[in-house]
């Protein structure tokens, strides 16, 4: 479907983003991979951070988005350059307009956008950094929200007198019903994603635990399946195992956390 | 801007001092309730002045101990504004605790604290009116208020004024302007006329003590609106109507620049 010149601009307010809209317009100017974002346009409508337009843009760039962005805002862009998202503005094809602005400077500015060339690295090293910073305690978290699930579940299991064994074993099922069999494959994602954020000198140490968790993954789903069988023994056994690797992986990206 | 926090959370208060590093246990403070204070402890927020009553509710009481334990915090701080913040509020526990609206409201600033009308109103709004969509959200947009610092009202405030005008100073640049831009300006204009009644200038102003700086923002304020004054057509049409958004834009600027540089030096 054909893109309308609004569909460049993220902006909250309609009024202006239809102004926007219509300087682009009446200077013919052409927007294709280029973006307008104000910096407190928010994607959701709710307000995240004091500047949730410099968030978007760091979330596009981080999703591998290389299209060109120009921030614009009532800031100053020295004072803009201080706050801790704003180091976006650092990276590739990255630009900052102060309102109220002269058309003709949008205009050049655009216009100095080379369309052809290609944004090699979509994150400058430093929103790089954060943002794997920022990955990795959301694994953490899902993944320690994941053993929650798991280990209080696994531990009363193996605690159980043979007349609460069937109680129990029907509260697992239904737990991990609700957590379903696909439950780690968002994990697996969120890790894939951190990857593609290019951070150079963790690359080979991601890697390994996407390998791991990978594994994890298929254990996880193999003892999703099994875990109606009779032998409540091997499912003990294949659960602990299960957490053992999950906590392993945690404390490897604690790790890499510490380090970063 | 606030005074007492309320924080429903699927979390205990252990989880949150593991995720956020930064909550310390208080004495009770409302019957059954955990207080907790975020002063003192090495944190990211550490910098910021936070030293309003906090609570924590966990989400796994059934829906009527939730009721009494807010109503509990509410009796005890009428007049004071309150912030009731849902994290993971996707839950049916909650709903006879939403039920009870006017328990919610007991805040002494709704009209008068701009904070109160384009922020806390609608955020609560929408966190009372609960939708799991955002409920993702809501602790970062709840981090987001209790770091909620004067250059931010600052930086708001200004973006309210001068967004309506923009359309104006975009428009006296261009040499034919086409018709789509009549609607534009009528909406602009009203949002304008909407700003001055509601002082949004004062407000802004009074963020910050400099007098030379509130002359010459209420001089560039006052020469744009004189150009308001003499009505719609008017303001499309005197190219010094841009001129004059310019001096506003400047001064505002000036008077955000002088609030930053207070708050650096605390």
């Amino acid at each position: 479907m054909k893109k309308s010149i609004k569909d460049y601009i993220c902006e909250n307010n309609e009024i202006l983003k239809k102004s926007m809209g219509n300087v682009l317009i009446s200077m013919k100017l052409k927007m294709s991979n280029t973006l307008l974002v104000n910096t407190a346009y928010s994607s959701s409508g709710a307000v995240k951070s004091n500047y949730p337009g410099l968030q978007y843009g760091r979330e596009l760039r981080s999703q591998g988005d290389k299209a060109f962005i120009i921030f614009y805002g009532f800031e100053k862009e020295e004072r803009l350059r201080k706050i801790v998202n704003a180091s976006i503005l650092n990276s590739e094809g990255v630009f900052y307009l102060q309102l109220p602005c002269k058309i003709e400077k949008l205009k050049e500015l655009i216009g100095s956008i080379d369309k052809g060339k290609q944004i090699k690295r979509p994150l400058d090293e430093s929103t790089s950094r954060a943002e794997t910073i920022k990955g990795i305690k959301l694994l953490k978290h899902n993944l320690a929200n994941f053993l929650g699930t798991i280990e209080p579940n696994i531990n009363a299991l193996r605690n159980a007198d043979k007349l609460a064994l069937n109680a129990e074993r029907t509260l697992f099922i239904k737990t991990l019903s609700k957590a379903g069999r696909d439950r780690l494959d968002k994990e697996v994602e969120v890790l894939e994603r951190i990857i593609k954020l290019g951070h150079k000198q963790l690359a080979k140490e991601l890697a390994v635990i996407y390998g791991i968790l990978s594994i994890t993954n298929r254990n996880y789903k193999h003892f999703f399946d099994r875990v109606h069988e009779d032998n409540t023994r091997r499912i003990i056994d294949l659960g602990i195992s299960l957490v053992k690797d999950i906590k392993s992986i945690k404390i490897q990206l604690e790790k890499i956390e510490s380090g970063v | 801007m606030y005074e007492v926090v309320i924080l429903i959370s699927n979390k205990n208060q252990a989880d949150w001092e593991r995720i956020n590093g930064l909550i310390i246990p208080q004495p009770d403070v409302a019957p059954e309730c955990i207080g907790i204070d975020l002063q003192g402890r090495a944190s990211p927020m550490n910098g910021y002045d936070i030293s309003r009553p906090f609570y924590l509710i966990n989400e796994h009481l059934n829906s009527d101990t939730i009721n009494a334990k807010v109503r509990a915090i509410l009796n005890g701080c009428t007049k004071k504004t309150v912030l009731i913040a849902i994290h993971n509020a996707a839950t049916s526990k909650l709903t006879s605790f939403r039920n009870t609206n006017a328990h919610l409201y007991p805040f002494s600033h709704e009209d008068s604290y701009p904070l109160w009308s384009d922020y806390l109103k609608p955020y609560i709004e929408a966190v009372v009116n609960v939708n799991s969509n955002r409920s993702e959200n809501i602790m970062e947009e709840f981090n987001k208020l209790r770091s909620y610092r004067t250059i931010d009202l600052a930086n708001s405030l200004r973006a309210a004024i001068l967004t309506p005008l923009i359309p104006f100073h975009f428009y006296l640049q261009i040499e034919n302007p086409g018709l789509e831009w009549g609607s534009i300006l009528k909406e602009s204009f009203a949002s304008l006329k909407k700003n001055i009644k509601d002082d949004k200038l004062e407000k802004f102003l009074a963020l910050q003590t400099d007098k030379s700086l509130t002359e010459g923002a209420k001089q560039s304020c006052k020469k744009v609106q004189s150009f308001i004054d003499k009505g719609l057509e008017q303001c499309q049409k005197e190219k010094g109507f841009k001129k004059a958004i310019e001096d506003l834009a400047d001064s505002l600027e000036k008077a955000v620049s002088f609030i930053e540089e207070g708050e650096a030096a605390k």
